[in-house]
């Protein structure tokens, strides 16, 4: 289906190229996944298969591609829409019209193609991906994971032979992720569609697929079966992980797979930690919070308290009010009700701006917050605005940023962009740090390092409260677990406590081994971790 | 009985779901609807009626489903009442003529080279009358396009246009898009700002926050062309390229419609030339249109006919502005007021206000559709 032989490829004004003599071969019905760091030149190699790259991007490109035998040279991207379907990472840049039908039928509209024609496929694919329902629905009232489902839709119309996803579920909390995820799956089983995706969420599709394209970031593509993937490169799901190091064989790739080896294991007894801090000497005290919008409740007398030197995680589903506690905490919103304290201030009168000396919240978008010409001066920006004590060096070196202080964030990959905004907000230690979703869309790799950075912090005496649905990562570094359900406090706990009793909290390993167990550390003890 | 009520009561509610579609207002009604409203507000100067269209455009406007694109427009509606306020003093200041003296405040002349203006004076009624009544007639025609911004579906309003002026329509449905992510990420960067101890001040810092706006905004621009391309927009079917012909009369017509328009807001008393160069215009648009017509190219996939709310809506746009038209020829009504050189009460006809008020037409339509979609909203 596609041919790759001798590609090599470089960025206009890049003195490296991203691509070097990459050869390989996708066959029809084929489902592949591509992994690597970010910044490795995943978003590139997807782009050479459909000839965005070099067609749209300019640059320096070598060798020869083909997808359904055109090459990508001699044609252009539009040209090849008809064989490779492309869907990107942001479902809102994709879209032209305002309603789900029309923007289904673009597509076919710029082929050509007759009017009845049209109609039919339209409601083919309508039924393939489930969104009938949403037909005459306006785009700017769907949910995330529909957008990126009519974004699918919209490609498959034009009966594109190879699907080609670009992180579609970075932007996406996971139940909207897992809805992509699914249908992408239904799309390869079902329809035998060759899917070519690069996706963090490993978990979640490696059971799904037939290959792995591996790209480590020297410019190299490597192409291995999925089990032998999994047994060998850095990046696995949990599962595999812990497969791995107790040499299982074959190598389980899902809960399912992994639970005939792990009835058998020994299982050692895990503590129960992570007691309420008194609120006297708590860092961030919460009484009896309400805050409404408009013309509804977001919060209904919630209270909490965060001591210095613990990780409290928010969890719950989307629109629980997760966001808007944080974005109350550094006033960006005002309470209607209840009192905010964060380090003896009082957060409503204290105002942002003079509490961002003492308080760093990341919110979600990490694009949004950066603004300046380099990462070097979005630092110290931090530091001269919010008059931290701290340096530059300091917060490079901590988010591994050293070689890329002088690039424009523009430059930046998605995950080297969430490091550099993470580094920007958290720059000179503050003493209360709030994170509001930060794994989203986020590489194995720097999620490591966001959990080792956060665990050093809290050691030092930083109080972090962080809303998430990762539960890999609250598993990873939190003390205490707030379960927030309609605006209220529905439980309220240690994480091993609140998270092993819950069925979608629980983590990978939890599902595997049950009891108290969370992380793979758990499972392997501090010494034998891979 | 009760359980055959239950099963009329459903299946009502599945036929109106089914209707969802049918009832919305189409885009070519939106279209009638705003330009009828507009000449009924070029129409008259009475600020009675004025302010009856301001009601109306407000209702209309109010009616409309929330979401993002309304959000966007409500602070360009902010924007523009600030304005539209701010003219009041300031017309009442420069304009010191008529009869009707309010209040004496001390004169302050500019010299010549300033532009010559006097500020200050008497205050008179009469200039107080007049400034109302221009900016009841912004106020009206803001809420009026706003309205008609928020409702109207762009996609398909652009696919009115002729198939050979279709990628241009792309183009503009994509600058429209446009807008709201850029009121987004204005928000975004304002906040990023707060948060890292930034308090806007002065010009300095508005540079720091007009740039990354609109380096956001270019951002998703390219990222937006990026998918365009990959979704084969502008591919060539049966490998048939447009003429060469069809793309100078197309570029023939903007550049003589760009003339036209800026003949007429700067051209001297006589709007002709203006009117010969945009009939130009229109006759390079029909040939282009000619030179390509026979359906070639992208076909299309919206065919609707026109569904009874729109006819409504057109309907009532038609009667409200026949309506005024006649009131203004024969001289009834009092649709033309102008308060110098003495200030008289504006007359109120019920006709009159009855045709401002058919300009409510879509709401009923609106709010429908909001009930409607109200459950899958987050």
């Amino acid at each position: 289906m596609i041919e790759v032989s001798g590609l090599t490829f470089a960025y206009p004004h890049a003195a490296q190229p991203v691509l070097r003599d990459v050869t390989l071969s996708i066959q029809e019905g084929e489902a592949v996944l591509v992994v690597g760091p970010s910044g490795g030149g995943k978003s590139t190699f997807l782009r050479c298969l459909n000839g965005l790259v070099p067609h749209f991007h300019g640059g320096r490109f070598a060798g020869r591609v083909t997808a359904g035998g055109l090459d990508t040279l001699s044609h252009q991207p539009r040209d090849l829409a008809r064989v490779v379907g492309m869907v990107f990472q942001d479902p809102e840049s994709q879209f032209v019209a305002d309603v789900v039908e029309d923007e289904l039928a673009f597509g076919m509209e710029n082929m050509g193609v007759p009017r009845l024609t049209m109609r039919k496929r339209v409601e083919e694919v309508l039924d393939v991906l489930g969104i009938a329902h949403l037909r005459r629905r306006r785009l700017d009232t769907l949910s995330g994971g529909e957008l990126q489902r009519v974004a699918i839709g919209a490609v498959l119309t034009v009966q594109p032979k190879t699907l080609v996803l670009d992180e579609p579920t970075s932007q996406l909390d996971p139940q909207a992720a897992e809805e992509v995820l699914t249908t992408v799956q239904r799309l390869n089983s079902d329809l035998g569609l060759t899917v070519v995706i690069a996706e963090h969420r490993l978990e979640r599709v490696v059971q799904h697929v037939d290959r792995v394209l591996y790209l480590p970031g020297d410019g190299s593509v490597a192409s291995y079966p999925v089990r032998e993937a999994m047994a060998r490169l850095p990046l696995a799901p949990p599962v595999a992980r812990i497969g791995r190091a107790l040499g299982w064989e074959p190598l389980p790739l899902s809960v399912r797979e992994g639970k005939r080896f792990a009835k058998g294991l020994a299982r050692r007894s895990v503590p129960v930690d992570g007691a309420s801090p008194s609120p006297a000497s708590a860092s961030v005290r919460i009484n009896g919070l309400c805050l409404s919008y408009g013309d509804g409740d977001v919060l209904e007398d919630v209270s909490l308290a965060a001591a210095a030197g613990e990780v409290l995680a928010l969890m719950g589903r989307n629109g629980a009010g997760k966001t808007s506690l944080l974005r109350a905490l550094v006033g960006l919103v005002a309470p209607r009700k209840g009192m905010l304290r964060v380090l003896d201030a009082d957060v409503p009168e204290t105002g942002t701006e003079a509490l961002s000396r003492q308080v760093a919240f990341v919110p979600q978008d990490p694009a949004s917050v950066l603004f300046r010409d380099n990462v070097e001066a979005e630092i110290a920006d931090t530091l001269c605005g919010t008059g931290r004590p701290g340096s530059v060096d300091e917060a490079l070196a901590e988010w591994r940023l050293g070689p890329l202080r002088r690039t424009h964030p523009r430059d930046l990959s998605a995950g080297e962009r969430q490091r550099a905004a993470l580094a920007a907000m958290l720059a000179g230690r503050p003493p209360v740090v709030l994170l509001d979703e930060p794994t989203r869309g986020m590489d194995y790799e720097t999620k490591e390092l966001l959990i080792a950075n956060l665990r050093r912090r809290c050691e030092e005496g930083c109080a972090v409260i962080l809303a998430s649905h990762d539960v890999e990562l609250v598993a990873g570094c939190a003390g205490r677990v707030v379960l927030l359900a309609e605006g209220r406090v529905v439980a309220e706990g240690p994480a091993r406590e609140v998270l092993t009793e819950s069925v979608t909290f629980s983590s990978q390993v939890n599902k595997l081994f049950g009891g108290r167990y969370l992380t793979v550390d758990d499972v392997l003890g501090e010494a034998d971790a891979p | 009985m009760a359980r055959s009520e239950a099963a009329r009561g459903i299946r009502a509610l599945s036929a109106s779901r089914a209707a969802a579609g049918e009832r919305a207002v189409q885009a070519g009604a939106w279209l009638a609807w705003l330009v009828a409203a507009s000449v009924a507000v070029f129409l008259t100067s009475n600020p009675f009626y004025l302010a009856t269209a301001c009601l109306a455009g407000l209702v209309v406007y109010e009616s409309l489903p929330g979401g993002r694109r309304r959000r966007a427009y409500s602070l360009i509606v902010k924007i523009g009442l600030f304005f539209a306020l701010l003219s009041i003093p300031f017309n009442v200041l420069t304009g010191s003529s008529g009869s009707t003296a309010l209040v004496d405040l001390p004169r302050l002349s500019f010299p010549g080279w300033l532009g010559g203006v006097t500020l200050g004076g008497q205050v008179t009624v009469e200039a107080a009358l007049y400034a109302a009544g221009r900016a009841l007639r912004l106020v009206a025609l803001l809420l009026f396009a706003t309205a008609f911004n928020v409702g109207v579906d762009h996609y398909r309003l652009l696919r009115l246009v002729p198939s050979a002026l279709k990628q241009l329509g792309v183009v503009a449905t994509v600058a429209v898009l446009l807008l709201p992510q850029s009121f987004a990420q204005a928000r975004a960067v304002a906040e990023a700002q707060r948060l890292r101890g930034r308090r806007m001040r002065g010009l300095r810092d508005a540079g720091a926050f007009v740039v990354p706006v609109l380096a956001g905004a270019l951002e998703r621009s390219i990222a937006r062309a990026e998918s365009l391309d990959a979704r084969g927009f502008g591919s060539t079917p049966q490998g048939e390229a447009t003429s060469i012909r069809t793309k100078a009369l197309v570029m023939l017509a903007i550049g003589l419609a760009g003339a036209g328009v800026c003949l007429y807001l700067h051209g001297g008393d006589s709007a002709l030339p203006a009117l010969a160069v945009i009939a130009g215009a229109v006759a390079a648009t029909m040939l282009a249109v000619r030179t390509r017509g026979s359906g070639v190219d992208a076909t299309r996939y919206s065919h609707e006919p026109l569904a009874r709310p729109s006819a409504i809506v057109i309907g009532c746009s038609t009667v409200a502005l026949a309506l005024l038209l006649t009131l203004r020829i024969t001289g009834a009504g009092g649709i033309a007021y102008y308060p110098y050189p003495t200030a008289v009460t504006p007359e109120l006809h019920p006709l009159a206000v009855l045709a401002f008020l058919l300009f409510l037409a879509p709401v009923p339509y609106l709010a429908s559709s909001r009930a409607l979609k109200e459950p899958g909203d987050d």
